[in-house]
This record gives structure tokens, sequence and C-alpha cells, in this order.
């Protein structure tokens, strides 16, 4: 009698694991398909592009590259990227993390009033913001200069509020109580104890940083006039006018822009998935 | 992206009979200039532009940024606003610039004797490259005439002949085109059918009306609504494939021969080259237009004014544009050079079609009319509204206050009656 | 804990950002503020005071409050079977015995690293009218083909489909870190309890997730309601405009039209839009234990 029940759960449970691993994989498959599209397309023509929908390989890559880099120093633009997206990467996050322990963990005159402004800005459109900026930059003399693209950066509204949203569920008081009673001075509190226990927060702000990073577009193209400081997107925007577009050129200039993103991407995924155990800490 | 390189595809084997180049300035006296300027732009084909000048001016040197994609305007706006960073030479898309030419930052091209260059262009490149005061203040040097593209194989089986003058011939008119259409769907059987969408109507029809908005004043006059009327023939009758502009369906029906025509500019990525090489052919419309100009303009506040002005002479050159023919694939804006280039010329794979006869022929019928900010927004916006009530079954009196309504939403200041 | 003291320092955590904020931020919403006053010149950038005539405009223009309906209405159709998604592929991810769990989380966030430009051209011709993908599959289920484009609800749909497609990843990554910050002993100990899964889920890891959660309601609402790319590129022309959205409009007033007044007042009207929203889901959401931040009393309970 108990076999059976016992049989009968089993059985329960394999197939409501059957149901579970069918329905994740046809969700990988419609995430995968057109990704595996865009990969496909880099090795056909214009017409191919446009006219089917490719699932086989072509044999225009070499073509389609050949036109990309035909005026552009395409490895330059990937290495300023990088350079862009790291260096952003880290100093947004150490910045906006920073100011979100602030807004988390301590009370403080007019912490309402700081915190609504933040908010207020994430609910304008930023569209419009690039004529004013433009003129600011213009004003300061801060043209053609990475600083512009770099420091402005630490001003990205989202990741204060995830930050603080996860410092609010994730980080007990207790244990920040627990080492100002041990005498830790204030910014040895941030750097030894809230980064650390932050980590797979970092890391998955950080990722959406890298990659925003790694594709903006438009404000590059509106701050660089240097053709050697040019960032990816920007050269690989050059196949591309509003009226005539060379998709071919253009996908291989997107795969070699995926590439980097997929690796860091899955590097980082390794870190955001570990579940570090803040009780342990809390009791230990 | 460059046109040029898709006209190399499409014009590989061409045979082209050099012509003389008429030389204006020598090669010594190019040498004695001497200077520098920058110059942005949104298309990587500048590049060609910069290397044939520097052949000519070896000591002139061009600081080139190409900034591609949709946003360049806003990167030459920004930067012209500011006054500081600003090229001293730039170029202008056709769909923003009229917005543009106005501006006293734009130098009216006068101070280069703009008339004399460019005796020889075609009357509608003249008009193009105007303010609204008549001041000439882009340069234009390459045209982008609109033809109508069709399968030569296919035309002799349903049209008897796949001679584009006898094509053009044929297809006089929008009653004559509809009939012809459905004579070919009853003997294909409704497999057939010889025109791809009421939208593309537009490109052929609208270029050579008064514009709908004229110093900020509305007039609809009887051309547009005949225009709609003939959609609406269109779209009711067995010719039209309904097939929409650059989908999937409509180039891959091209491509088989089940669509006849499809009205595109002379650059084009919808033709299977592998399938249809040498099978291709291109025919005059009834009405022409162009799509896609780009102008070039210097900075008023510019120092360099003078050596730029040396490079836009140089682009509105016989000379450069007989090379920009010969070596990019870039149909002239100039008549003459144009017509010289097409004594003789073979496209082999447009079945060896003299298709520089064919684009000239187009050229010339292009209505010289001068584009403001409106003309070309509002003539989307028609075709738009046009479209849509004449498939929603709408009369034409609906139509046109939608299309009023539209208007006034997106700009207020038009006057209306 | 000596409060005054602690918040000296409260103040020196927020000072670099909030000096970056102040120049690179407010500064361009503040122009943005007064250029909604006045008429711009589109080149010499002048400012022509025009009062509250953009505003005026603004309001009495049928077609922006046409956009905000096609706007909520694609929202709606997206946000919620995008969340529910993302939220269940979450759970089931953070599941020990998943199998190829690190593989899918990667497959599952690729959406998000296809450029707008990419996903304009795949669905608009996946979804193309008679030959497309999912019309050869609707002909091969002998049923007619639909023509997506020209039906407003059909292509609004199909917008919300490229919108959720593109960002369910973005939100598991969120949801990801959220259960992962729930502590695993409080986990173990409503296991001892004898806890099925049923009620793990709903009385531990959702209370304890809630601002994470909160995060992503909000986010999600103010990113979905400025959607703009799929809008733009996925079809060109739908019938009425259905799929014109408020940042469409906003776009094509500033830099189709060079009306830049204007489009700054219509970016104060999307920001009274979404602060509306989003208000009102913090309201929904708020209880008194988030305003001291950590839940004490689901951490006691561990």
């Amino acid at each position: 009698m108990k076999d059976k029940a016992l049989a009968r759960s089993k059985a329960k449970r394999i197939t409501a694991r059957t149901i579970v691993y069918v329905f994740a994989l046809l969700v990988a498959v419609a995430a995968f398909y057109p990704f595996f599209v865009m990969i496909i397309s880099a090795t056909h023509d214009n017409y191919n592009i446009v006219a089917k929908v490719n699932v086989l390989p072509g044999d225009k890559l070499a073509e389609n590259y050949a036109r990309l880099t035909q005026n552009i120093d395409l490895y330059r633009g990937v290495f300023n990227s990088l350079l862009l997206a790291v260096a952003g990467t880290l100093i947004q996050n150490y910045f906006t993390a920073m100011a979100a322990y602030a807004f988390s963990k301590f009370e403080f005159k007019g912490k309402n009033a700081l915190f609504g402004v933040v908010m207020v800005a994430m609910m304008l459109p930023g569209q419009l913001g690039i004529i004013g900026f433009y003129k600011e930059i213009q004003a300061l003399n801060l043209l053609n200069k990475y600083f512009t693209l770099l420091v402005p950066s630490i001003a990205n509204c989202f990741a204060v509020f995830f930050y603080k949203q996860y410092l609010d569920g994730g980080l007990p008081n207790e244990l920040l109580e627990a080492a100002i009673m041990d005498g830790c001075k204030e910014l040895s509190i941030f750097h030894k104890i809230v980064l650390p226990l932050m980590v797979p927060a970092l890391v998955t702000q950080g990722v959406m940083t890298f990659i925003g990073s790694w594709n903006s577009y438009l404000t590059p193209l509106i701050v660089l006039n240097d053709k050697k400081k040019m960032t990816l997107p920007l050269m690989i925007a050059t196949v591309r006018d509003s009226t005539h577009a060379d998709y071919g050129a253009q996908y291989v200039g997107m795969l070699v822009s995926v590439i980097p993103m997929v690796i860091v991407f899955c590097m980082a995924s390794r870190v955001i998935m570990e579940k570090i155990s803040i009780g342990a800490a809390v009791k230990g | 992206m460059n046109k040029s390189k898709k006209l190399v595809a499409m014009l590989l084997g061409a045979a082209m009979t050099a012509g003389t180049c008429v030389a204006g300035v020598s090669a010594e006296e190019a040498a004695d200039v001497t200077g520098e300027f920058t110059y942005w732009t949104y298309t990587d084909s500048a590049n060609n532009l910069v290397n044939e000048f520097n052949k000519l001016y070896p000591n002139v040197k061009i600081d080139l940024q190409v900034f591609g994609g949709d946003e360049y305007k806003t990167k030459i706006l920004t930067a012209l606003q500011s006054g500081t960073d600003v090229p001293d030479v730039f170029d202008l898309e056709e769909n923003y610039m009229y917005e543009f030419l106005d501006s006293d930052l734009i130098a009216d091209l006068s101070y280069i004797n703009v008339e004399e260059l460019t005796a020889d262009y075609y009357d509608f490149q003249l008009a193009q490259m105007k303010d609204s005061n008549g001041n000439y203040k882009a340069m234009i040097f390459q045209s982008s005439p609109v033809v109508l593209w069709y399968l030569r194989d296919a035309c002799e089986e349903w049209l008897g002949t796949s001679d584009p003058a006898e094509i053009s011939a044929m297809l006089s008119d929008w009653d004559t085109i509809i009939a012809k259409g459905e004579e070919i769907n009853e003997k294909s059987g409704g497999t057939v059918k010889l025109w791809p969408n009421i939208t593309e109507m537009v490109k052929i029809d609208a270029f050579s009306f008064e514009p709908l908005v004229r110093d900020s004043k509305l007039t609809i006059s009887d051309d547009w609504m005949g225009m709609i009327d003939n959609m609406r023939k269109m779209y009711e009758s067995s010719a039209n494939a309904e097939l929409g502009s650059w989908s999937s369906e409509w180039a891959a029906a091209w491509n088989e021969g089940t669509i006849l025509f499809r009205v595109m500019p002379c650059w084009d990525f919808f033709t299977d080259w592998e399938a249809n090489t040498g099978n291709v052919g291109v025919a005059t419309p009834f009405k022409a237009s162009y799509e896609g100009a780009t102008g070039t303009c210097v900075y008023n506040n510019s120092e360099k004014k003078d050596v730029a002005g040396v490079f836009l002479s140089y682009l509105a050159s016989d000379e450069f544009q007989t090379v920009n023919m010969e070596s990019y694939n870039q149909v002239p804006a100039s008549k003459a050079v144009c017509d010289q280039l097409s004594e003789g010329f073979t496209a082999e794979n447009f079945g060896g079609q003299n298709l520089l006869a064919t684009y000239s022929e187009t050229c010339d019928k292009i209505a010289g009319i001068t584009p403001d900010k409106y003309t070309r927004s509002t003539q989307n916006l028609f075709q738009k509204v046009a479209t849509n009530g004449i498939k929603d079954g709408k009369d034409n009196d609906t139509i046109i206050e939608e299309f009023k309504a539209q208007l006034r939403d997106q700009y207020p200041e038009v006057v209306m009656d | 804990m000596n409060y005054k003291k602690r918040s000296r320092y409260a103040y020196m955590y927020l000072l670099p950002f909030f000096i970056v904020f102040l120049i690179f931020s407010l500064f361009p919403i503040l122009y943005s503020l007064i250029l909604s006053f006045c008429d711009m010149d589109v080149l010499s950038g002048k400012f022509t005071y025009v009062g509250m005539r953009n505003y005026k405009r603004l309001i009495e223009s049928g077609f922006f409050f046409k956009t905000i309906g096609n706007t909520i209405l694609i929202w709606l159709m997206s946000i919620i079977p995008q969340l529910t998604i993302a939220f269940v592929l979450s759970l089931i991810l953070s599941n020990r015995w998943f199998r190829g769990r690190m593989i899918l989380r990667n497959i599952y966030y690729f959406p998000n690293l296809v450029t707008p430009v990419t996903i304009g051209l795949l669905f608009g011709a996946m979804f193309s009218y008679p030959g497309g993908a999912i019309n050869n599959i609707i002909s091969a289920l002998g049923l007619e083909a639909v023509d997506f484009q020209n039906n407003q609800m059909l292509a609004r749909v199909v917008i919300a489909i490229a919108i959720c497609w593109k960002n369910f990843g973005f939100n598991i990554i969120y949801f990801t870190a959220g259960i992962n910050s729930i502590p695993e002993e409080v986990l173990e100990a409503a296991e001892v309890d004898g806890a099925s899964s049923w009620q793990k889920i709903t009385k531990i890891t959702i209370p304890l997730m809630k601002p994470i959660l909160i995060y992503v309601m909000v986010t999600s609402i103010i990113g979905g309601l400025q959607m703009f790319d799929e809008s733009k590129l996925v079809f060109t022309n739908v019938p009425g405009d259905a799929t014109t959205t408020m940042v469409k409009y906003l776009y094509d007033s500033a830099f189709v039209r060079f009306q830049f007044g204007y489009a700054a007042a219509v970016a104060y009207g999307i920001f009274v839009i979404i602060a509306i929203f989003s208000v009102f889901s913090l309201i929904v959401t708020k209880d008194k234990s988030d305003e001291y931040g950590a839940k004490k009393t689901g951490r006691r309970k561990g």
C-alpha cells in the first residue's frame, strides 16, 4: 500500500517535471530562433535577408565582412567599446550602489524628497534630453572626450532603485548593527560587508550596464567627433542610412558585437545564479 | 550604405565607353590649391568622393567623418545649434534637408558660381538644390530616378515585349494599366498580377502634382483627388496584387514573375540576381519621380569656405560625375554627362539594356518642383491616409477629412480652408 | 545606533551620485521644461517664448490621447505574459533538480542582445501576409492566412509579442536576483515544517522578494510605457496608426517634424501618465515594512 502511494507520487513528479522541461525548452526555442536567424543572416546577401527567412547558412559571409570593414577599423571599435563598457560598468555600479546603500540603510533629512527626484527622473522620456545635454557639454568643453561618456553614466537612477530594493530585501540591519558595535569604520562597512553581500546584485546590474554601454549609439554619436574614438555601434551604423541599408554587412557587424556580450553574459550568469547565504553570515 | 556597392553588382560586366573628361581645372592649377576642412556625412560612399578629389587636388586635406544611422541628423543639428565643432562641409538627406536649408547657417552657393557649374544639370536637380527663397544652398551630384522594374521573360510572356520603350508606351496612364492588368490576370487564370500595390502608384504620380502645402497653405488640387480615384479603381481591380512594398512576398512574387512591375529607384536590393541575371529590365514610367537625394552644404561661418567651395565645384564637374558613374555606378546629376556616357552603354545584368539612356529619359521627365519641409511629409501622409481609407471602403470626403485632421495635428500652423 | 552621526555618512554616500545627477541629468530635464514653453528654431536653436501654447496643443490633440490608448493596450498585452512567463521560469530555474538551467538562462536572455533593427526585420517578416512564417503555420493548419499588419488589434498583438519576447529574459535575471537573495535557511526551515512547494512560493518566496517585485513592476511600468523601437520598426503602416506609441509620437514631433518645443510638452505629458501609473502601483503594493528597509519579520523566522 505504501509502495503504491510512493510509486504514484513518483509518477506524478515525473509527469510534472516533464511538463516543466517541455515548457522551458519551448520557450528556449522561441527565444533562440530569432537570435539564430540573426547569425545566419550574416552569411547571406541582401536579397536573401530581406526576401526570405533563412535557416541554413549562406556563403556571403566573407563578402559581407569585406564590405563592412572596407572603410572602418573594426577592431579599434571593439577596443574602444570594450574600454568604455568596462570602465563605465565599474564606476556606475560602485557609485550607484553607494547611493542606494544610503537610501536603504540610513534615515536622514530629505531622504524621501531625494528619492522622489530619482524616481521622477526615470519617468521622463529621455529622447529629448539629448538636446540640452549637448548644449551643456559643449559649454563645459567636454565634447569628444570619453569622460563625457563615462562620468554622466553614474547618474543611473534605475541602478540606484534596483540596489535599494535589493538591499531592502537582502541585507539585514542586524548585520550592520553588529559591525558598528564591533567598531567598524563607516567606509569599511560599505567595502567589506555591504559590497561583498551585494555581489549577485552587482553582477546582475553590472551586466545590464555593460550591455547598455556596449550597445549605446545616440550619446556616443552626439559626443564623439574623432574617428579614432568611435565605438563599435557607430562604426556598424556607417553601413546604414535611412533609405538604403546594407543588411548583410550590418548583420556581420551585429555578429561581431554580439559575441563579446554573449561571453560576458554567460560568465556573469554563473555568478548571478550563485546563492549566497546571508543568514549564515548573520548567525556566524 | 553605399549605393555604389549595390550598383556595382547590378552593373557588373557593363561595358562602358569612357567619356572624354572635360577637365575644368588643370593638374598644375589643382596642385596649387592647399588647405584643409572637415566633412561630415552619413554614408560611407563619401570615401570615394574624397579619394577622387584628392587625386586631382593632392594638397587639400579632408577630414572625413562618417556618422551612420538615422540619428545623423540629430548630430548635425546639435552641432549647428551650438556653433562649436561644426563641420565646414556636411551632407543632408532629402527627407529633412528642406527643414534646414532656409537657415543662414548654410551658405548660399552663389559664391562659387553655382549656376554656371550646374548649367547642364537636369531641371529637377536644380530645383532640388534650392531653398524656399530660390537660393542655391545644397550641391547635388547624382540622380536616383524612380523606374519600373520588370523581368524580361515575364513581360515577353504576358505583354509580348521586353523592350523598355514599348513597355513605357504600353503603360501610358492608369486606366490603360488597369485594363492591361485585368486582361493578364484573366489570361493567367488569376496567377499573374501586373501591379504590386496601390501605394506604389503614389511614387509615380505625386511628384508631378502641385505640392499639397505651399507657403503654409493647404490646397488639394484635382490631381490629388484623381489619384485617390485611380488608387481605388486599382484596388478594386484584379490587376492589383496588394502585396506590401519591401515585404518578402512582394520581392518573391516579382522575382518569380507573378507580379510584373514594381516601382523602385535605380538602387535596389530586392532582385534575386542569382536567378535573374540578364533577365531584368527597367522602363520609364508615364510620370517620373526620384527618391533619396543627398545634398552637400557648406557651413556659412566656416573659415574654410574657399577650399570647401573648391570641393563642391569639383563635385559638380563633368570630370567627377563621369568618374562617379564609371567607377562607382552613380547616375550623374548632369544631363550632358549622362547623355554622353549613355552612348553605346549596355548593362549585361539587364539583358544588355542601355540603362543610362532609360535613366536619362526618366530624369528629363521629373518635374522641377523645389520641395519644402512639407512636401515629402504631406505626400507620405496623404499616401498613408488614402491607402488605409480605400482599404476601409471610405469615400473621398472622409479620406480628405481624415487627412486634414492628421495634418492639423502634425503641423497646426498650416492654413486650411 | 546614533542616528545623527549615521546620517552624516548618508550624505557622503549620496554625494558623488547626486553631483553627477544634478549636472548631467537634472540640467537636461530642466532645459526640456523651459523648452516646452517655447518654440525652438531648428538650426540656430533660438528659443521664442510661447507660453502655454504647446501644452494647449497637446491637450487639444486627439492624436496624443490616441497614442496613450495604444501604448496602454500594447503594454498590458505584453507585460502580463512577460512577467508571468519570466516569474514561472525563474522559479523553475531556481530548482536544483532542473538540469541545464545555466544554459537555458543564457538562452532566455539572448533576445535582449538582439538589436532593435533586427527585431523589426524579423517580426515584420515572420508576421507578414500572406507568406510569413506564422501564416505558413496557419495555412498548414488549414486556416485562412491572417493580415496582421492591416488589423489594428492584431498589429498591436504582434508588437506586444515582440516586446514580451525581447524582455522576458531581462525580467528573469532580476527575479533570480530576488529569489537568490532569500536566505537558504528560511526555505530549509519551511521544508522542515512540512511546507508544500506551493506554500513555499506563496508564503516565503513572494513575500520575501517583494522589494525586487516592486522594482520589476515599477521599471516595467516606466520602461514599458516608454516603448518605442518596436513600434517604429516592426510595421511601417498600420491602419489608424494603431501601433503608434506615446514616445513614437514624441520622437516624430522632435526628430521628424523638428517641433522641439511641442515635443518637450509631449515629454512632460508622457511623464504625467507614467507617474500616475507608477504612483498607483506603489500605493497598491505599499506596506509599513518598506519604510524601514529590511523585512525584519521574515528574517527572524529564519
